[in-house]
């Protein structure tokens, strides 16, 4: 008689348990809910719906780009340039203290925001700058330029996010 | 020994299912490599080479050899439970192609496949800044959560993976028998009859397949607006 292991019958449970807890864990990646002082959590949802414009303005900037459109002169271009600049002026304003993580608020902003608040304002700084610098140039009417600068914006958004945003879960 | 249970070294994996097999995990392997690290460019140009790949893989399901085909290896509940209950015992005859089980999971790996670079191409980045080619059909928040999803299938698609070389390695210590070399060689040791029932197909005739993948995927990745401009 052979002798059989104790493993043996249990392998292809063990393998579809695997695949089952993969599948949950990736369904069931949201937080419970928490009390949060109603003024907070309403800050927070301003905030992230101003990025989320940000969000759109740069969307639309990207997919005229990529079209190959003539930019100048495009009203929504046009418009959009303007709004990332006053976006990026306004953008200091939405980090009060208090409105980090450990309000309980569903927010993505990282406490270092806070801990470490002159090196996020030269981050800050850095959009102001670079979408100062796309107005000029789309000023301008120079497409090539105008692409290299908006590439130098979208640098500038991704650091600052590598910092101090918590990696991607929500919008 | 009976004359047709004789084992013989025969091929039962054409080159196209092959490179398939290796390029697949090869391109993915760069986008997941080219993600992490945010080298967006490349990481659209691999993720088009997957979705390519995987759609030449479709037309070779209905066009390929015996092994490659859908109709071959795909099985009903009652062989894959037969299968299960042999799945203990070592020494069983070596199966020919997909087992009816691993057909199964063929399927599921290339849906996987196929979703994920397809929300990969609607998909937009956090900035807005970086984004899948057809991507301008949709809204900024729209696109954010193609994002979370390609993300998502990629989570479903690493524990395919993992099922799938725990299963090789299962079979390699348990069952004493090499799967990976065969996928490289395109070779195994499989009974006279088995190898009998192996219809291969010649290689030319993945080109037409190639062409159409490629085809598509071009025009998606780079003429989509061009095209909708036209209408």
């Amino acid at each position: 008689m052979i002798a059989r292991s104790p493993v043996q019958g249990r392998l292809p449970v063990a393998l579809l348990l695997a695949l089952g807890a993969t599948l949950l864990a990736t369904a069931c990646s949201n937080k419970p809910k928490v009390v949060v002082d109603p003024e907070i959590e309403e800050a927070v949802r301003v905030r992230k719906q101003n990025f989320s414009e940000i969000g759109t303005i740069a969307k639309n900037i990207n997919d005229a780009l990529k079209a190959g459109n003539k930019l100048v002169g495009d009203p929504t271009i046009t418009s959009s340039v303007q709004q990332l600049g006053n976006y990026a002026r306004d953008q200091k304003f939405w980090f009060k203290a208090g409105t980090g993580p450990e309000s309980g608020a569903d927010t993505d902003a990282k406490a270092e925001i806070w801990t470490q608040p002159d090196d996020f304002a030269k981050k800050s700084e850095a959009l102001i700058e670079a979408s100062t610098q796309l107005a000029t140039v789309y000023a301008s009417g120079d497409g090539a330029a105008f692409a290299t600068q908006w590439k130098a914006v979208g640098k500038t958004c991704e650091s600052c996010h590598e910092s101090y945003r918590v990696p991607d879960k929500d919008d | 020994m009976a004359q047709g249970s004789e084992l013989v070294r025969a091929k039962v994996w054409d080159a196209p299912v092959r490179a398939f097999h290796w390029l697949v995990l090869l391109a993915v392997g760069l986008c997941w490599y080219t993600a992490e690290n945010r080298v967006m460019d490349w990481h659209r140009r691999s993720g088009y080479v997957v979705l390519a790949l995987v759609l030449f893989r479709l037309y070779w399901g209905f066009a390929g050899s015996s092994t490659a085909r859908f109709a071959g290896f795909l099985r009903g509940p009652s062989a894959v439970r037969e299968y299960l209950g042999g799945l203990r015992e070592r020494g069983t005859a070596p199966f020919v192609g997909h087992n009816p089980l691993g057909g199964w999971s063929v399927i599921a790996l290339m849906l996987a496949l196929i979703v994920m670079p397809l929300l990969g191409l609607f998909a937009v980045d956090i900035d807005g800044v970086e984004s899948g080619p057809l991507s301008w059909l949709l809204s900024f928040k729209a696109g954010r959560r193609a994002a979370h999803w390609h993300e998502d299938v990629f989570g479903v698609l690493q524990g395919l993976v993992v099922l799938h070389v725990a299963a090789i390695l299962y079979y390699a210590f348990w069952k004493k028998q090499e799967l990976i070399a065969p996928m490289v060689t395109g070779y195994r040791r499989i009974s006279r009859d088995a190898a009998a029932g192996v219809r291969l197909v010649a290689g030319w005739r993945a080109l037409p397949g190639l062409l159409v993948a490629t085809v598509i995927v071009v025009v998606v990745a780079l003429y989509s607006q061009k095209i909708a401009a036209l209408f």
